[in-house]
């Protein structure tokens, strides 16, 4: 876009908000934004606000939204659902008794691939669809990580966030498959990450044993993803207990 | 030394002088996306070498655009530095929040503690419905005219009302002490660009 940008357009513009919230993207001015940024102590100070406000607001916004979605059902109808759900969970194995366990709030995030020797056409449908999964168009990114492996592109991190996409998207079934075929690949980047999606995916579906199973695979020592691992498997594992 | 080196190197630490002031701009980007004073510090000590590279070698045609030039830089620093430490960053490793953005050692390297506090009491000072309204802007990160669309509310009405949430908001954040930009002084380049007026 190439804009020089003022303090008043940033404003009128909510672009600290949007900067913040990680919505600004580079379609919509972020590098004018930065290049502002540089240069003005005044929206410096404005980030560092902003950033303060959404960190404490989050957690108020997310149970004040949370129990507007129950509460003006009334507390009878609440009540009803509550004993219907704990009917179902108890009665079988369910999708419902491990939603909650299976959701995925933010999708894994997307920061680069290492650049190979000699590009292929797939690489750019990768590049494209990937611009479509950050900006949380996971329609099209699908479509195009669909495009970009039958180009011929590597095949880890486009399966890896194609199952990502789906899962976004509520496949959870198309998701557990594509996170199977990265895991089937050997010992690469996305391994750990995508037994934990695919974890996620099986839970969404019912599957606690497999989603167990999956968890358990996981390599103990591997960082976030294996303490992220355990985390999970324990709440699984005590929920199939009671 | 040979004429020539003197002035290289007056050149040189000329461009350094200039280029100090976007320090704290490109420090506050590099923690937000790196997460660690550490290695912003590392990324800003970088960008600003390049940047005077760059200057020495007449690559900048236009110095008002001198931030744009130089946040490019960083951009690419930063870029390459996040390749080289991650390949791939699970969301759901991070306690808080949901983005790196949130990333509790950024907050903690850009925001005293008290700060944090003064707002969170500042927060629960508004009503909920003022509540609501923060949060679809920095949470979800609508704009006004989107937000009045969602609501059914005048977009003007809107701005209002967060104009005054968010007044309080800066007033704690700031405690006792004046914001930053009322004590910072204009950029070199940016004075002779605007004539000394802020953009």
């Amino acid at each position: 876009m190439n804009e020089t940008l003022t303090c008043a357009l940033v404003e009128e513009r909510a672009l600290v908000e949007r900067y913040v919230a990680d919505t600004l993207t580079d379609a919509h001015g972020r590098a004018d934004f930065e290049a502002h940024v540089i240069a003005c102590p005044r929206c410096q100070d404005e980030i560092r606000l902003a950033m303060t406000v959404r960190a404490e607001l989050a957690p108020l916004v997310a149970g004040a939204r949370s129990a507007r979605r129950v509460w003006p059902l009334g507390l009878g109808i609440a009540v009803a659902a509550g004993v219907a759900a704990i009917i179902l969970s108890r009665a079988s194995g369910t999708a419902t008794r491990w939603q909650d366990l299976g959701a995925v709030p933010v999708a894994p995030i997307y920061l680069g691939v290492e650049v190979r020797g000699t590009p292929v056409r797939g690489d750019s449908l990768f590049a494209l669809a990937m611009k479509a999964y950050d900006d949380r168009r996971y329609d099209a990114a699908s479509a195009g990580l669909t495009a970009a492996l039958a180009a011929g592109t590597d095949s880890a991190p486009a399966e890896f966030f194609l199952g990502a996409a789906l899962l976004m998207r509520d496949r959870p079934a198309e998701a557990t498959a594509a996170f199977a075929r990265v895991i089937a690949l050997g010992d690469t980047p996305y391994l750990g990450e995508a037994r934990l999606y695919r974890a996620k995916a099986l839970l969404r579906e019912g599957g606690g044993a497999a989603a167990l199973s999956e968890l358990h695979a996981i390599t103990p020592n591997s960082n976030a993803v294996g303490a992220w691992a355990r985390a999970l498997a324990d709440s699984v594992e005590g929920r199939m207990q009671r | 030394m040979t004429l020539k080196a003197v002035r290289t190197e007056w050149e040189s630490e000329a461009a350094a002088a200039s280029l100090e002031p976007l320090r704290p701009g490109l420090h506050l980007l590099a923690v937000r996306s790196l997460g660690t004073a550490d290695a912003a510090e590392e990324a800003v000590q970088e960008t600003l070498a390049r940047a005077v590279a760059a200057l020495a070698r007449d690559q900048l045609a236009d110095p008002t655009k001198l931030p744009a030039f130089v946040a490019g830089i960083a951009r690419h620093v930063i870029a390459d530095m996040q390749r080289a430490r991650y390949r791939l960053v699970s969301l759901e490793s991070l306690p808080v929040a949901a983005h790196p953005s949130y990333h509790p050692d950024a907050l903690k390297a850009l925001v005293l503690a008290e700060e944090r506090a003064r707002v969170r009491a500042a927060l629960l000072s508004l009503s909920e419905s003022d509540r609501d309204l923060l949060g679809l802007c920095y949470v979800d990160g609508l704009a006004p005219t989107k937000i009045a669309e969602r609501t059914g509310e005048p977009a003007e009405r809107i701005r209002k009302r967060k104009s005054r949430a968010v007044e309080r908001l800066r007033e704690a954040f700031h405690g006792a002490r004046a914001p930053r930009h009322a004590e910072a002084r204009l950029p070199t380049w940016e004075a002779r660009a605007t004539g000394g007026d802020r953009p």
